[in-house]
Formats: C-alpha cells, structure tokens, sequence
C-alpha cells in the first residue's frame, strides 16, 4: 500500500506527529549489519569452505577456481538480500546457519 | 538504539557523503578500463612504434645458442624471450634466488637484440620484475593501467579497492534488472524534453539497459580479477594448504613435470616455433622455456586468441627432441570447467579476442556504463536539490567526472613533452595530478556558477587540449600519419583519429551548451 503510494515506512515516521516504532529501528540495524559485515564476512567464509567440499575435477583445480570465482556474486547476492528481503528475522536465521555451517567446514579441515 | 533528530541528520550526511565518494570511485575505474582496453594501442601510438606480430617467425636460433652458451647453468631456470622496448628482441635467463636476503622473484641476465641483424644491443642483470617494467617508453599506458586497476593504492588494497567497487557496480546491474519492469521498452525509449527529471531518467534508462549485459560481465570478471590472487588465493591457501600460499599457488599452476635433471640441450627454437605457429594459427607472441639446461626441459609458446577462439592458446614442447606436448591451461593440469572459466575472465574483461573489433565494442559499451554511472548520479541529485549535502557532493561529482578525463589527457602531455628528455615515468605522473589540483582550483573559483557554466568550461578545455594532442605528440619525435600508414603503424593513426574525435565530440557538446544558455540582452 505505501508502495503504491510511493512511500517507505521510514518516510511514513517521519513525518510530523507520527511516532516511530522501535521495531523499524531494529529492523534496519538487522538490515545494515547483514548486509555489510554480515555479508562480507560469511561470503569470505564458503569461499575457504569451499575447497573443502568441491570435487577437483580432471585439472585437479576446480575446488580452488570455483569458490574465488564465485566469491563476487556471493558477495552481491548476500548484500541484495537483507535489503530486499520482508522476512528480516528468517533471514537473519540463514545468515546464522550459514555462517555456523561454514565455521564448521573450516575448523574440520583443521583437524582432519 | 533511538536516535536523535541530530544523530539521524549526521548520519544520513554519511550516507549520502559515501555513495558520492564510491559513484566518484567507480566513475574513475570505469572511464579508465574504457580507455586502457586499448591499452596496446596506446602504447605502440605513444612509443611511435610500428608494431608487427611477426617477431617470432624469423629465426631466433643462432641468437639463443649464442647466449645460451655465455649464461651459466644456475641461471637457466626460467628462459624468457619476448618483444623488448624499442622494437628489440628481449632474451631473460634467470632462477628464484634462495637465502635469506634474496626477494621473491626471478634474478637473471637481460639481453637485448636486434631481431634483424642478431647483434647484442643492451645486457643488465637484476630482478625480472624490474629489469621489464623499466621501459620508460611504456610509461603512459603502464600509468592509466595501474590507475584502473589499483587506482595507484599501493598493494593488495589498490585491488581490494577496485574488486570492491567491481561488486558495487555487480550489485547495481542486478538491482537494476530486479527493478527495471519494462527492459525491453526502455531499449528504445526516447529522451523527453525539458531537461526535467524525467528526461534525465529516460538517458539513464537508455545508457542502462543497453550495458545491462556488459555491466554484469565486466564487474564481475572484474572484481575476480581483482580478488583473485589479491584475497582468493590468501583465503584458500589459509584453510587448504595451512597458510601456504607458494603452495597454492604451485598446486594452481604447476606445469607436473616428470623431473630429470640430467644435463641436456635444447633443440632448435627455430624448429619449435616452425611447429608452434602451424598449430596456434598465428606467430607466438612470447616464448618461455623451464630448466633450459636440463633433460626435462619444457618451451612453452604463448598464442593470441585467433580463427574466432575466444582464448589464446600456450603449447608445451619437450625442450631436448622439440616434440609437441600438447595444451597447456593457466591453471590446472588439464582441461576442465575451472581451468576453462578462469581463463576466459582475461578476454571477456580485456575484450581482446578479437582484435580491434572486438576492443572497439567494448570501448563503446565501457563508454555506454559510465555515462550510465553519470546520469544515475544526475538522477539522485537532481531528486534532492533541495538538500545541501547532495548539492555539494554533486558538485565534487562533477569536479570528478571532468578533471579525471582532463588529467588523463595532461598526463599524455606529460609524457609527449619530456619524451626527449627520457623523464616521461615521473612526469606522466606528476601531470595527472597537476591537472587534477588546478582542476579542483577551477572548481573552487567556479563555485558561485552554475554547473551548466561550468561543464562548458569544462568540456572546452578537454575538447582543446584533445585536439592539441596529436600535435604535440608529432613535434616530439612521434611519426607523422603518413609516416604511420606507410610503415603500418596503425595503431598510431587510429589514435590520433580516436583522440581528435573526442576533442571535436567535446568542443561540439561545449558549443552546444553555449548555445542554450541564454544571452544577456
């Protein structure tokens, strides 16, 4: 509806006599913190997961060149998400078991 | 966390002050990639050399067994020939130096021939590294290269810089796609007059979607290219092979060789690039041979993209009996979808696979995606004129997007006018950012105008200073355009029709505005 109107939430509140709740305030702090250090930390991190669990291929290189490859788009498409997404707090789970599941990736190459 | 009315003023001034500063970033990589996609050209037009392909057909043999015979053993662990300044013939034997105070890199004995008679020009030793890019002759290209890539920030941030802002600019083609509801519509969408917001909507429209498929091939090859060994190879190299990155990167481009170090000779080069040239499809453009004085001696040749390929082509032959060894992939020991797309980043970023025709349309669509940048930056500014902050960050916008083409035309004029002198390294540099303060003095005393005022002035001293050029270059020594077509120097007349085209695009845009701005009665 405010789409429609050409109009955002944050613009709604601000508006004069409009009380701005505090929800939205989160929101956005939840927006910029996964789409910016969230972002460029979980995508450096499947880039050295990567390696881990991507098959070599014939030229014994493609689990090194696929995940430095794809680390750009990665990077792009976990920045576009948070600031596109509705579901900011399902998002935010993702981003969590994402980064938990790359985590984990890494410390078992250490250890294995 | 509640914010005051103050707090949120100040940020959103951050806000605005960061996206001017990237727009003025990206704006800066991507006029230069436009222009250095002709960086070759640029060079051969600079340098005034007359440019053949044809290096590698005539016979270099009795010239490496000569020097073969005069460089020790130790030294022959990397042989490179390849086009030295000048019109030269450049010979490189040398090996990594291990101890404690040798530097990465290769240490070895440079020679320099004449192609034609066989006859030693110029032997130094040194660095690989240094003793190849002290040509002062390549200065100008090697600056605007370096200004697109790094933006000459030292290290690995020049390119985490540049790979950063090839994902800026990966993010807005996607948004864009994501948003534009009418591609097809807008491929043909005409701009409406009254230089109202609508009308600078429609050209950005236009410029957009048209660059739509560039923008997303050359930001995304472009930040890979940046990252690649800049943060990739750190990143993997970190979890894959605990820290190594000399090991990573042996187990990306290691040649598996099976070693034999028993003491040999290798066969006639001129045998080997008899076989090289009939199989790439055109004359090599550089040889490499490893371990030249041993039984596993490998001679790799290095072919330009030809017969529609989109890659070049590297052959492996046995150095000893000259047999051909087959492909070799700049990474990996076979073929494969890794070692394929890795590859093909290179071209599809340069536009170099297929030849001037090719670099001519990538120019175009690199010129379509930053006036894109351009119109999108009017756009935003032109929706907030009524704030400050934005007025002020446009003008910087606009400083920007006039001095870095200007600077980039002084930096020529640095180049051409100390030429005689040989000082042309330090004052392609110094010109850029000479031209770059009195620009922004320019700007300072130009405050009270208008921008319109000031974009004439502007593109009136660009469109002059293009049109000075090919004179200025032609009083220091370079050849004249008949001299250019008669010795086949194509890539110098190309040029200075290329620079004059834009001198005369620049004064007409100049005139025009002149002509609308209204006159006093």
């Amino acid at each position: 509806m405010l789409s429609q109107l050409g109009l955002d939430a944050h613009e709604v509140f601000a508006l004069p006599g409009l009380k701005r709740p505090n929800s939205i305030d989160v929101e956005r702090m939840w927006r910029w913190v996964l789409a910016l250090p969230g972002a460029l930390i979980i995508s450096i991190l499947v880039m050295a997961s990567f390696p881990m669990i991507l098959p070599e291929g014939a030229g014994g290189v493609n689990h090194l060149v696929f995940p430095v490859l794809a680390f750009p788009l990665i990077w792009a498409t976990l920045i576009i998400l948070p600031v596109s997404s509705l579901h900011i707090r399902k998002l935010a789970m993702i981003y969590g078991g994402l980064l938990a599941l790359c985590l984990t990736i890494i410390a078992l190459s250490f250890v294995v | 966390m509640a914010l005051i009315a103050e707090q949120t003023k100040r940020l959103v001034k951050l806000h605005g002050w960061i996206a001017i500063l990237l727009s003025m970033l990206l704006y800066t990589v991507m006029l230069t990639g436009t222009v250095v996609v002709l960086d070759n050209e640029i060079n051969h037009w600079a340098e005034s050399e007359v440019h053949t392909d044809e290096l590698f057909t005539k016979p270099i043999d009795r010239m490496y067994q000569r020097l073969d015979a005069q460089v020790p053993n130790e030294l022959k662990e990397v042989v490179s020939i390849s086009a030295g300044p000048d019109d030269t013939l450049r010979f490189f034997f040398g090996s990594t130096q291990a101890g404690p105070e040798a530097r990465a890199g290769v240490f070895g004995r440079q020679y320099l021939m004449d192609p034609d008679s066989g006859s030693l020009l110029r032997a130094e030793a040194g660095y690989q590294e240094d003793l190849f890019g002290e040509n002062p002759g390549a200065a100008l290209a090697r600056f605007l290269v370096d200004l697109h890539v790094r933006l000459h920030v030292p290290g690995r941030w020049g390119l985490y810089l540049t790979g950063t802002l090839g994902v800026v600019m990966l993010i807005s083609a996607i948004t864009g796609i994501l948003i534009h509801r009418n591609i097809i519509r807008d491929l043909f969408v005409t701009e409406r007059p009254g230089g109202r917001v609508v009308s600078v909507r429609d050209r950005h429209n236009l410029a957009g979607v048209w660059s739509l498929p560039f923008a997303l091939l050359l930001s995304f090859t472009g930040a890979f290219l940046s990252f690649a060994v800049a943060l990739g190879l750190p990143v993997v190299a970190m979890v894959a092979f605990g820290g190594d990155q000399d090991a990573a990167l042996e187990a990306v481009t290691a040649k598996h060789i099976e070693v034999d170090t028993t003491p040999a000779k290798i066969t006639s080069i001129d045998e080997i690039l008899k076989q090289a040239n009939a199989i790439g499809g055109n004359p090599a453009a550089a040889i490499e041979i490893h371990n030249a004085a041993r039984a596993d001696a490998l001679v790799e040749t290095f072919h330009s993209a030809s017969g529609g390929n989109l890659r070049g082509m590297t052959l492996a032959f046995s150095g000893p009996s000259g047999a051909f060894l087959g492909r070799t992939h700049v990474v990996g020991t076979g073929g494969s979808a890794g070692a394929t797309l890795a590859e093909l980043t290179a071209p599809l970023h340069f536009g170099n696979f297929a030849g001037l025709t090719s670099k001519i349309i990538w120019v175009a669509l690199g010129a379509a995606m930053t006036f894109t940048i351009v119109s999108g930056v009017q756009l935003w500014a032109r929706r907030r004129e009524d704030d400050p902050v934005w007025v002020v960050g446009y003008r910087a916008f606009v400083y920007v997007a006039w001095a870095v083409p200007i600077a980039m035309v002084a930096c020529c004029y640095g180049y051409f006018l100390t030429k005689l002198s040989g000082d042309m390294v330090a004052w392609t540099a110094r010109a850029f950012v000479l031209a770059m303060l009195v620009c922004a003095l320019l700007s300072i005393l130009w405050a009270s105008k208008t921008i319109a005022w000031q974009n004439r002035r502007f593109a009136t001293i660009l469109g002059v200073s293009l049109l000075l050029l090919p004179l200025v270059r032609l009083q220091m020594g370079g050849l004249s355009l008949g001299e250019a077509i008669y010795y086949g120097g194509h890539d110098i007349w190309l040029m200075d029709l290329i620079v004059l085209l834009c001198g005369g695009v620049s004064l007409f845009y100049a005139r025009r505005r002149f002509r609308e701005e209204p006159q006093p009665a």
